[in-house]
């Protein structure tokens, strides 16, 4: 896994600056914990950028080609 | 040609005025600075250089590129160096492999002359029946197989590095397609990085002729001009990557490049031919020859047939000449023939076919038969140097990597399509030698237009290119023959002969990939470098199938083979250290390695250090702590839906020990925290986890969208718990606070200055003992800790370390989340369900964690002691119940304060204070009993104190 993402704050850096956080579901009432899909074709996920801005994005990516979509900030995030 | 021939000149890349020596298999071999191990070897009449993997079938110099498996050796420790491209060093050590007692007279040779009972495939057949004789096969399987040995105790260390680079245009191979193509990009004004694997830019115009040197000069200095391009020599790429990412070598660095464009000119190379012995040292392709003799200055033979048609075999045969090398006879394959008008004053053999070579241990003489004339009807040619002229196949394996694929157009391998941002130019796309640099300059200005830089020149250098693709001469390629004679090889590396292809085909390994799992070729070090496109070609004849239909075997990274060392280089790790560190070293201080914090372990005494706290008072460096802030409206109810207790009925002034799980219920950190004011919190969390606690909080603060701030201040605060009776008289004199249990009550936080500095203080209890956290500003700590040990020195105040804490916690029976925890504990099998608020209406864990309680927990975080006083079981010791695991120890100890050894265990719930349980040691079961918790000061009055 070597691609690269685009972080709204730092712009195209390594996914390795970044952590990956599963994919984003609705946000949590807390009640069940929410089951992620982890079908072929597009996701939306939550990544970290641990070694830049140290913020939360939500990232839409392919994940047969590992294509990035979109990025954005994760309270951003359409719901 | 009479008399013995000339010497030759000096080869391009020695230095004769800088003799050196050194050693292969104990004798002391004469060399000269630049020349490569093997050519010295070869200069001083070595003529085996290892020994087949199977049939331990002596082995000579072949392609002298440093792609096929024959010169292997072990060089100064490491094993399997390729010495035909490795420089020679005075006094290095060489010693062959694979091979007992020496490389001339190997043993194992025998398996040559058993060769039909060691058909393809016969470690399957062969070594399963009878099964009780497998460990017997097994034990001589394993020394016999493997090539090379690494001697551990004389590897040297290698201190690799990474680097990465960055760069619009990458071009991989600086033969004359990568240097047209670099300064093609680089005059359209991209930033161009070329990298090349030889110690100098050329590529094979270095080895063809001495009268490209002129051509060669011209291009490097107009490179060397260009300051948009950085060349890196002897750098090898042996991979691409996703996200247009190159991996390269360069001795011990690793660099990870990221290019925008990449423009691959990695070239052509031969392939051996296939006939019977077609393995024998003498034989060459005869780019080896002309390496060995133009880069090395050494003469490869004396009396040589050269094999092969076009262009390439002619010139080569004039080149021979030029080196003295007398030419035998020149065979031309069928479908060549030679024009009217070139006549040359050898003996030149029509639609000939090579049977076999013959010779023991080195090349004597061929045998080859004429057009349709049957194999008893062949002719000998007595010889000792064979120069196979085979027409060039693309050095395609990062295009594959890639995800190009190649078809044969006339005998040229051609790539089929594009890929986005990875282009190819020269041998390595088929085209033919005249045409590498036009292609080179046209790749390289395109790379540059993909990312901006769009030159006038573009249009024009397409136009010539699209003239110069259609005048590409055909090329003339052999198809394996059928042969009854067992030896013809396709695979050298693993001794893979056409004849066990065949069979392995007639077994059923018909597809490519299965094909190549069961014989193993293109499995070894080459990694199908010289037996790839024979194996499809192979494949294809004997399915019927077209070479298209069969495809190639999947090519993955390493194109070439590297040190595991370099893929292990180090990152970037620092170390952390605590603003007390340099006061711990002084202190003579044992480290222990803490989540990338060096932390002491003890001062030298752990018991002392344990009984110094519990009777008289101590001082522990804690600055390695998470310390958090979180303030704003919504800060009560973000601690509340992420802790499993209440945070928003805590007073502010007021501490507590909170516990957090993730979504699964499983115990994540803990804790201690204090409110400041109403909208204002500040959070401990473990060392280990200080980002993962902050990451979470912040996760979750986004997710909700709630009107709150989190802050890390670990690094920013220094802290250290000053523990013992005797604290609060140390402390008196410090701090210009009201101590009293009444003003400063056990769980509560205070905001004072010690020895003048502003500090936060928390009255806590980790350690068992009053006891005061003390957190200032990190640029503070050592006034802090320096005026506390001062105080407290004449109440015999010692520091104490990470050890001594751990032993007095356990005393307490504190549990270590991740020490005590794993991935499967709950917080209401770890003894902390008091804790958890299932009256909050929401919290991370709570559906799962009121299942379980409804279930019932099936195992539990117990104390323990063992029933002889003084044992002390080793950590991670099962516990068993009728010879089965059912738990284990996480914890245990002797401890100093009680004179026995206790622990904490995880056991199967049913077991109660005062019940008996085994655990495993070293293959004895010893018996422990289920003691109540804490072992030590269990009404808490110590801590309240």
């Amino acid at each position: 896994m070597s691609f690269l993402l685009s972080c709204p704050n730092c712009g195209t850096r390594e996914v390795a600056e970044f952590r990956y956080a599963g994919e984003l579901l609705r946000p949590l009432a807390t009640t069940v914990p929410p089951q992620g899909a982890n079908l072929p074709g597009r996701q939306r996920e939550r990544w970290f950028h641990r070694f830049g801005c140290r913020r939360w994005l939500w990232v839409e990516r392919d994940l047969r080609s590992n294509e990035v979509v979109t990025t954005g900030w994760l309270e951003e995030a359409p719901s | 040609v009479s008399g013995p021939p000339q010497p030759l000149p000096p080869g391009r890349w020695t230095d004769p005025a800088r003799p050196l020596t050194f050693t292969f298999n104990r004798r002391t071999i004469p060399a000269v600075a630049g020349q490569s191990i093997a050519a010295a070897l070869y200069a001083a009449g070595i003529r085996v250089f290892s020994r087949s993997f199977k049939y331990h079938r002596p082995r000579g110099l072949f392609c002298l590129t440093g792609d096929c498996p024959n010169c292997l050796m072990n060089v100064d420790g490491r094993p399997n160096v390729r010495t035909c491209i490795e420089p020679v060093r005075d006094g290095q050590v060489v010693c062959g492999q694979n091979a007992w007692p020496s490389l001339r007279w190997d043993v194992l040779r025998v398996f040559d002359w058993l060769h039909a009972w060691l058909p393809v495939g016969f470690y399957y057949k062969r070594f399963h029946k009878p099964r009780w004789l497998w460990p017997v096969f097994e034990y001589v399987v394993r020394r016999i197989a493997g090539l090379g040995r690494i001697d551990t105790r004389s590897m040297p260390a290698v201190a690799a590095s990474v680097e990465h680079l960055h760069t619009e245009v990458c071009v991989v191979g600086g033969g004359p397609a990568g240097m047209a193509a670099a300064l093609g990009a680089a005059e359209a004004g991209a930033r161009v990085l070329l990298l090349e694997r030889q110690p100098e830019l050329g590529g094979h115009l270095l080895d063809e002729s001495p009268d490209h040197s002129a051509r060669i000069e011209t291009q490097i200095s107009a490179l060397t001009k260009e300051q948009r391009v950085q060349i890196l020599l002897q750098t090898s790429v042996f991979g691409i990557y996703e996200g247009s990412l190159l991996a390269a070598v360069c001795g011990d660095r690793l660099f990870k490049i990221r290019s925008r464009q990449i423009v691959v000119c990695t070239g052509a190379r031969q392939q051996p031919e296939v006939f019977h012995n077609n393995d024998l040292p003498g034989i060459f392709l005869s780019r080896g020859v002309q390496r060995l003799a133009r880069l090395y200055g050494v003469r490869a033979g004396h009396r040589t047939v050269v094999y092969g048609g076009g262009q390439t075999a002619r010139q080569l045969s004039q080149d021979l000449t030029d080196l003295g090398i007398d030419l035998v006879a020149h065979l031309l394959p069928p479908g060549d023939a030679l024009a009217a008008a070139d006549r040359p004053d050898h003996p030149v053999w029509e639609n000939a076919t090579l049977v076999k070579a013959y010779g023991h241990g080195r090349l004597q003489g061929v045998r080859i038969t004429m057009g349709t004339v049957a194999v008893s009807a062949s002719t000998h040619i007595p010889c000792d140097l064979l120069c196979l002229a085979t027409p060039p196949v693309p050095a395609n394996e990062l295009l594959l990597q890639a995800g190009m694929r190649f078809h044969q157009v006339q005998g040229r391998w051609q790539p089929d399509g594009e890929i986005q941002g990875v282009r190819a130019a020269g041998g390595v796309a088929g085209t033919s030698a005249k045409a590498h640099a036009l292609e080179g300059r046209l790749r390289g200005l395109e790379a540059a237009a993909a990312v901006g830089h769009v030159s006038p020149a573009l249009e024009e250098c397409r136009r010539q290119w699209q003239a110069a693709a259609s005048e590409s001469e055909p090329l003339v390629v052999a198809t394996p023959e059928q042969s009854s004679l067992p030896k013809r090889f396709i695979c050298f590396c693993e001794d893979v002969t056409h004849k066990d292809l065949l069979n392995a085909v007639a077994e059923g390994f018909d597809h490519i990939e299965t094909l190549k799992r069961y014989s193993t070729a293109t499995m070894g070090p080459c990694q199908g470098k010289m037996c790839g496109l024979a194996l499809r070609a192979v494949c294809a004849l004997a399915t019927g199938r077209t070479s298209a239909h069969t495809g190639s075997t999947t090519a993955r990274p390493p194109a070439r083979p590297i040190d595991l060392a370099v893929l292990a280089a180090d990152r970037f790790r620092p170390v952390r250290r605590t603003p007390l560190h340099h006061w711990h070293q002084a202190a003579s201080a044992r480290w222990l390695d803490a989540s990338g914090w060096k932390r002491p372990e003890s001062y030298g005494d752990p018991t002392a250090e344990v009984s110094a706290v519990r009777n008289g008072v101590g001082l522990i460096d804690v600055s390695t702590l998470a310390k958090i802030e979180v303030f704003g409206p919504d800060a009560a109810e973000l601690l509340e839906r992420i802790y499993l207790n209440h945070w928003s009925d805590l007073k502010p002034g007021r501490a507590r020990y909170g516990v957090m799980c993730n979504e699964d219920g499983i115990l994540f950190d803990d804790g201690v925290g204090a409110r400041l004011g109403s909208e204002r919190y500040y959070l401990t969390a473990t060392t280990g986890n200080a980002e993962a606690v902050v990451q979470w909080l912040e996760l979750w603060r986004t997710t909700w969208r709630q009107n709150a701030t989190v802050i890390s201040r670990t690094s920013a605060l220094a802290a250290m718990n000053l523990a013992g009776p005797r604290a609060r008289e140390v402390l008196s004199q410090a701090a210009a606070l009201d101590l009293s249990p009444a003003a400063f009550p056990y769980m509560s936080v205070r905001e004072a200055e010690v020895a003048g500095v502003p500090c936060r203080l928390l009255r806590i209890g980790f350690v068992g003992e009053l006891g005061y956290e003390i957190h200032c500003p990190s640029g503070h700590a050592w006034t802090v800790w320096h005026t506390l040990c001062e105080a407290g020195e004449e109440f015999g105040l010692k520091p104490f370390g990470v050890e001594a804490q751990r032993v007095l916690r356990l005393e307490k029976g504190h549990l270590i989340i991740g020490q005590d925890s794993d991935a499967l504990s709950t917080p209401l099998e770890a003894g902390l369900d008091w804790l958890v608020a299932f009256d909050k209406p929401s919290f991370h864990g709570r559906e799962p964690l009121n299942r379980l309680r409804e279930r019932g927990p099936r195992s539990r975080l117990i104390g323990f002691t063992a029933v002889q006083e003084d044992w002390v079981p080793e950590e991670g010791c099962q516990v068993v119940e009728e010879n089965q695991p059912v738990g284990r120890v996480t914890s245990a100890r002797f401890s100093p304060t009680l004179q026995r050894s206790l622990g904490l265990a995880w056991v199967p719930a049913r077991l109660n204070v005062g019940d008996q349980f085994f655990i495993r040691c070293h293959e004895a079961d010893v018996p422990a009993i289920v003691a109540p918790l804490p072992f030590y000061d269990p009404e808490g009055k110590r801590v309240k104190a």
